[in-house]
């Protein structure tokens, strides 16, 4: 089956910053988390994925189709929600809509008018006079209306209040679940995403640090306390590790071996707590920054 | 590539109907003179158009219009060829009053006046199309590339003018005199007109980045 997209060696330098070389893929219907701190490359990364930005190297496919620029056949299988949303400023949401439609042939009227209702965006209203929460929603309508493939959404909740942010996700992801699409969903909110995504890929200063399903880092990361008189020199996959006397505490990666060792060196009261993935993401992130530094 | 200026021509319908009207107005005030007023349309045409233009782009640019329009699924090439020749018929409207003042003025002594007419049309068009590659090189990888290909860019503008100095600087020069402008005098600036627009095609095409 072909991947939905398909990221190899790709490289873009700007002046105080370089990402990758990066490699990516994503399965259909699969949805990825791309999780990140400010100025960690996920915007660029999806600007050369859909060909806004011109990369240094490397190769990248949609569906097996290379984005060739001059070949956008792929175009049609993407819906891409921006971290700036564009229109015709002074056309209303639905002759911006209506103008987009010429390039679509799986474009739905049907699923326009149900959308919007959902969101409760005015199509009457001019571009220019849309709130930023309702800048989104028109992105999303315009980006979902064609039953794309794959959806890529970088930060669409950025800049927006906690009730609008809500209100957006909520209705967003009533409409993802009951697809089959494959999404790509970049932000540094992990909570936007945690909900829907099956795995989470990690990226800090251009580099991908990690890529897990959810579920293999709820199971593989834990709070351990313990009580353990002896010193010991290192406990594998230790993360943290907070020491009070003899009562400590440490976050794993790798819960199964550092049970294991702890084991061995006579470690008493052991107790061990799950993680949220907010949680988790601090501490991959925090690692991948001192990982850097060192 | 059509839809595209479809579009573009709808949404730019006012600034396009006000610039055509002030053009109408000076047409139909100049029909009352001799053919002499010729000059005084053009002048007025051309302030219309590079104001008119200048305005439009900058709200373009302000809009992020490019961002918006290579986003979709249609080739980049088409685009830029799309972008170019919105202003090329923006253009050839005007040209066409002028060209309707003249068919109703002409006299056998008024021919050079159609090939100033033509030049007149040209240099307008090259004109922004200087204004186009500058825009577009802010999009290049560094500062030096830009620099250095807008360097190209003039020398070879400056050898096709040069290289036809004769021909060419002369009618420039002496738009509003009486010194007959030839047909080679036209083809040339046509030729120059062109090559500018080619540019214009390749500098796009060869931007870093479409964020803008």
């Amino acid at each position: 089956m072909t991947n939905a997209f398909e990221i190899k060696s790709l490289v873009k330098k700007y002046p105080d910053f370089q990402l990758g070389p990066l490699d990516l893929t994503l399965e259909p219907g699969t949805v990825l988390g791309y999780i990140g701190p400010n100025g960690s490359g996920k915007t660029t990364t999806l600007h050369c994925l859909v060909g806004l930005v011109k990369a240094e190297a490397g190769e990248m496919k949609i569906f097996g189709m290379p984005n060739n620029p001059n070949k956008p056949d792929w175009k049609l299988d993407i819906g891409y929600v921006g971290d700036v949303h564009v229109f015709y400023e002074n056309w209303t949401g639905a002759k911006n809509l209506k103008f987009l439609k010429q390039f679509y042939p799986n474009w739905s009227d049907e699923l326009v008018a149900d959308l919007a209702k959902r969101f409760e965006l005015p199509l009457d209203k001019k571009a220019k006079a849309l709130s930023g929460g309702n800048r989104v929603k028109l992105s999303l309508v315009s980006a979902l209306a064609h039953s794309p493939k794959l959806l890529l959404l970088d930060e669409p909740t950025s800049g927006l209040d906690p009730v609008v942010r809500t209100e957006v996700l909520d209705v967003l992801f009533e409409v993802l679940e009951s697809g089959e699409r494959a999404i790509f969903y970049s932000t540094h909110i992990l909570t936007d995403i945690s909900r829907l995504a099956d795995e989470l890929a990690f990226l800090n200063e251009g580099q991908i640090l990690q890529r897990s399903t959810k579920d293999d880092l709820t199971d593989s990361w834990r709070k351990i306390t313990f009580k353990l008189k002896k010193e010991v020199s290192k406990i594998e996959s230790t993360v943290n590790h907070l020491v009070e006397g003899s009562d400590h505490q440490i976050i794993s990666s790798n819960f199964e071996i550092t049970l294991k060792q702890l084991q061995e060196h006579g470690a008493e009261n052991i107790q061990d707590n799950r993680m949220s993935i907010d949680e988790i993401a601090v501490h991959i992130l925090r690692e991948g920054k001192n990982g850097k530094n060192s | 590539m059509g839809k595209i200026l479809k579009a573009e021509f709808a949404y730019n319908i006012m600034a396009i109907l006000l610039a055509y009207t002030i053009i109408l107005i000076s047409f139909f005030v100049a029909l009352n003179g001799s053919m002499e007023n010729i000059h005084g349309l053009l002048t007025v045409a051309f302030i219309a158009f590079f104001i008119s233009i200048g305005i439009m782009g900058s709200e373009s640019d302000k809009e992020k219009r490019d961002r918006f329009l290579t986003s979709l699924p249609i080739p980049l090439k088409k685009y830029s060829i799309a972008r170019l020749l919105f202003v090329i018929f923006y253009q050839l409207g005007i040209f066409s009053i002028i060209i309707l003042f003249y068919l109703v003025k002409v006299t056998t002594e008024n021919v050079s006046t159609l090939w100033e007419i033509v030049i007149m049309n040209c240099f307008s068009l090259i004109f922004i199309s200087l204004f186009i590659i500058f825009s577009d090189l802010k999009f290049y990888r560094s500062k030096y590339y830009r620099y250095f290909f807008l360097f190209v860019v003039l020398i070879i503008a400056a050898l096709l003018i040069t290289g036809m100095a004769y021909h060419v600087i002369p009618p420039v020069l002496e738009l509003g005199q009486n010194f007959p402008k030839t047909f080679l005098d036209a083809t040339i600036f046509n030729i120059i007109f062109l090559a500018m627009y080619y540019i214009c095609f390749i500098v796009y095409n060869k931007r870093n980045s479409f964020l803008g």
